[in-house]
């Protein structure tokens, strides 16, 4: 009897333990579309990377901030180069930096790209601290580091773990249990878009508004190269307000307080660094440029450990340098703001860029 | 630590059912030490140096308990009695009441100018107060009333008090019941423990995914700045917190019994379907039987119950229930709460002896149960919103428009109103529903559950599990009935 009932409870748990997990993790795939966090620039990353892993041609991909989106015309680029055979992607994302990019390093080695062009900016080198207790920290990296880690798989984690500061590490899913935990908390979100659905119920229509192409699409492939850019925020402006944007916020840039060396940001920078460099890809660092009015107020030595950052990397793992922060010729029509290039800034950028990149390639 | 947190799962229940089967296997006492220690471990975790508290209750009532068995001298007996309630009712009184009347003192003062005005103290209510006095209360009453004998050991009667299932929310065990569990060869059979991982999990399940989900419609309608003039959102709000009380309070009664299950003890059940009750009495023969139960054996028999006349039966439901009220929380809204569930008793009483209602009882039987089963359970909703808003103008704004006075029916607006996460939450509620609906027709969802073979009882548990897993809100509500 006893043996009997110990026999059902054994036989009860090993089907409640299959259910349970084949009904879990593919009612997670399945209620979770990837589209709930795919549909914005901030989780395109993978997506691009695989269309472009598949395209024979030769590969350059740009990352970095939002300097970096607003520089970028892979269009102009492939336009002016003498290569035709050549791509130009445009993988800048608002707020981020090496310390966020790292986290597609392995995936980026994996998809035959050519050349990678990263960015260096005199606002990306700072320290980051432990936020104080009570505090919710970076929300911005809270959000980037969840969205990417969810959407990898193993071969993307690599040694940027290493690079992650410990009261980060909350946020980075490296298995795929943390990963299927950290798509559970979506999963109320993707019922209710279920439900909706099923009842068709409009209010979906907010979350299937793709702000960017569909993958795979024509729209898709020149997007990665084009992506769509705001319009020119000086251009907005009427006198009053250009000139008050002059006095008030020109100054803001010298703010940054770049490091030379000693923070997880230059740890992350120089994983993206040597870890290109190793697996053979070419690597050209990216200083972009500021408003000469930014310039022209800066002091002397404010931004040396910019400039330091910068030497070190290229002494260390001879990559090249393209130092557009203090060239000269960069004028007021160029920028669409303080930091970001407009239209003309792209135009520009592109003119100086092809004949490094056509050289690169060449190589 | 408490019945969601993973700590309970990953080690402490494991750890005591395994201490407890290696104990099974020497003796009996060894087994109840394991049960006694590992309760207050839990105690300690769930309400820290408070547990000196219980330890105090616990002395308190076995020594009086054996000393009112004792004696055969009435006085000496009720000595006893009387000096165990007030050490029980003085730490219930001064760790939960104490701000609450100096509070009152001080609102009462500001209307005679002169009189002292006192500051609150700011003891922390400690975890489970209310649940252990009222059963170790029960226990020295019933052995002064003759009608239960005093433990034989310490240990049986500390472990009979502590017992961690039930220790911080219930259900309130009586002496006996609990009694004859622990001396009847404990066997922890695979049936038992395959029914008591039913409870568990079915207890999670309500309380994560249907309880905590529609809390989040609860706190979102009753917080500041929402508009509580709608009649469909406060009627929506009440229903919701009317789920989330039951799911919240039933499933923590599921897990302690499930939990019980597993060491081969059964504790009474504390629920059984109340919104499918058609009276307020009734209501309370299915909404926390083991309160309701002990209320009615220690205070509305003594106070005359339904033996004397008919002023003698309004003193004894109104004391009754404004004292249940109360010992839900030391606020004017419990005391209202059981004030208002008084008034409907009594209202009850009277209405079902009127000739229309008897004669449409034996004519339209089936309409008279369904009109009954409405209105009770209207009014016992309503109810639910003097027990969820401390807020004196949002709850009396929210009691207005519940009952259709001011309020606009702007279906549309309520709908703006809501958070979110909109239709799963009403698919949730319609389960509910319905779950509730069936429950009561088989006798108990997961009675019926776990006497279910392997494949059934595997595949619905996995599934209930998977909801879990996905389904559960990033953050989880305490238990609401730790307050008390």
């Amino acid at each position: 009897m006893v043996n009997k009932g110990i026999a059902n409870l054994v036989n009860s748990l090993i089907v409640c333990m299959i259910v349970f997990m084949t009904a879990s993790s593919s009612i997670s795939y399945n209620l979770i579309d990837d589209s709930l966090f795919t549909n914005s620039r901030y989780g395109m990353i993978y997506d691009a990377l695989d269309t472009i892993a598949v395209d024979e041609s030769l590969s350059v991909v740009a990352i970095g901030s939002s300097q970096m989106y607003k520089a970028v015309n892979g269009e102009c680029l492939g336009n002016n180069s003498a290569i035709p055979e050549a791509k130009f992607y445009n993988l800048g994302i608002s707020a981020s930096r090496s310390y966020t990019d790292m986290l597609m390093i392995p995936r980026l080695i994996n998809s035959n790209v050519d050349v990678v062009m990263i960015e260096v900016g005199v606002n990306l080198l700072f320290e980051m601290k432990e936020p104080i207790k009570g505090y919710k920290g970076d929300e911005y990296l809270e959000m980037r580091f969840t969205i990417d880690t969810m959407l990898q798989t193993d071969s993307d984690v690599g040694e940027w773990v290493e690079v992650i500061l410990p009261f980060h590490d909350n946020w980075v899913n490296t298995n795929e249990i943390q990963r299927t935990e950290a798509r559970q908390l979506y999963s109320i979100d993707g019922m209710e878009i279920i439900v909706n659905d099923l009842l068709e119920i409009e209010e979906n229509e907010a979350v299937h508004d793709r702000q960017i192409p569909e993958i795979g699409t024509n729209e898709w492939i020149d997007y990665l190269q084009k992506p769509s850019w705001p319009s020119s925020r000086f251009e907005r402006m009427d006198a009053e307000a250009r000139q008050t944007y002059s006095e008030e916020e020109m100054s803001k840039s010298l703010n940054y307080h770049p490091r030379a060396n000693g923070t997880a940001n230059h740890a992350a920078l120089d994983y993206e660094v040597s870890s290109l460099v190793n697996a053979g890809i070419k690597v050209i660092l990216v200083g972009l440029p500021h408003h000469p009015e930014v310039i022209s107020m800066l002091p002397n030595g404010h931004w040396d450990g910019y400039n330091a950052t910068m030497r070190e990397l290229v002494d260390q793992y001879d990559v090249e340098m393209v130092d557009l922060t203090f060239s000269p010729n960069w004028e007021d029509h160029h920028f669409s703001d303080r930091n970001h290039l407009d239209a003309d800034g792209r135009e520009e950028f592109c003119y100086r860029m092809t004949p490094i990149l056509d050289n690169i390639l060449g190589d | 630590m408490d019945f969601t947190s993973i700590e309970y799962y990953q080690w402490f229940l494991p750890t005591t059912f395994l201490l407890v089967l290696i104990a099974t296997r020497h003796s009996k006492s060894s087994r109840i030490w394991i049960l006694l220690l590992m309760s207050y471990v839990f105690f300690w975790f769930a309400s820290g140096w408070h547990f000196l508290l219980l330890a105090i209750s616990t002395v308190n009532d076995w020594i009086a308990g054996k000393q009112i068995s004792k004696s055969s001298n009435l006085k000496v007996r009720k000595g006893w009695l009387i000096g165990s309630l007030t050490i029980n009712l003085g730490l219930l009184a001064t760790f939960k009441y104490l701000d609450f009347l100096i509070e009152t003192w001080n609102v009462a003062a500001l209307k005679f100018p002169g009189s002292p005005e006192f500051t609150t103290i700011g003891l922390l209510l400690p975890v489970g107060i209310s649940f252990y006095t009222f059963q170790t209360m029960s226990y020295t009453i019933d052995i002064y009333r003759e009608k239960s004998e005093p433990y034989d050991t310490f240990s049986k009667f500390a472990c009979y008090a502590a017992f961690f299932p039930q220790l911080v929310a219930g259900p309130i065990v009586r002496a006996d019941h609990f009694r004859e569990q622990i001396e009847s060869p404990m066997k922890i059979s695979p049936d038992l423990f395959r029914l008591g991982l039913t409870l568990i999990i079915f207890g999670i399940f309500k309380k994560l995914v249907i309880g905590d989900n529609v809390a989040l419609h609860v706190n979102h309608i009753f917080s500041d700045g929402i508009p509580l003039d709608n009649i469909i959102l406060v009627w929506w709000g009440a229903l919701c917190f009317g789920i989330q009380i039951y799911c919240d309070f039933s499933a923590y009664t599921d897990i302690a019994i499930g939990s019980s299950y597993l060491f081969g003890i059964r504790l009474p059940e504390n629920f059984k379907t109340p919104y499918a009750a058609c009276s307020p009495q009734d209501f309370w023969r299915r909404w926390h039987i083991s309160l309701s139960t002990w209320l009615r054996d220690y205070l509305y028999i003594p106070l005359g119950g339904s033996r004397g006349n008919k002023r003698t039966l309004l003193f004894a439901l109104m004391g009754t229930m404004l004292i249940g009220g109360l010992w839900h929380g030391a606020s004017w809204n419990f005391v209202l709460w059981g004030l208002l569930h008084g008034l409907l008793l009594i209202g009850h009483r009277y209405f079902k002896m009127t000739k229309w209602n008897i004669y449409f009882k034996d004519k339209h039987r089936s309409s008279h149960t369904i009109m009954a089963w409405g209105v009770t359970q209207y009014f016992i909703f309503m109810t639910w919103l003097v027990f969820r808003l401390e807020d004196t103008g949002m709850m009396w704004r929210s009691l207005k428009t519940f009952i259709g006075f001011d309020a606009d029916w702007d279906f549309s607006s309520a709908w703006e109103q809501l958070p979110e996460i909109k239709n799963l939450t009403i698919v949730i509620v319609a389960m509910f529903i319905i779950g509730h609906t069936i429950s009561g027709k088989i006798g108990g969802f997961k009675h019926w559950l776990g006497k279910q073979d392997a494949v059934v009882w595997g595949f619905i548990n996995g599934i209930l599990l998977s909801a879990l897993f996905l389904f559960r809100p990033a953050e989880t509500i305490d238990f609401i009935y730790f307050r008390f």
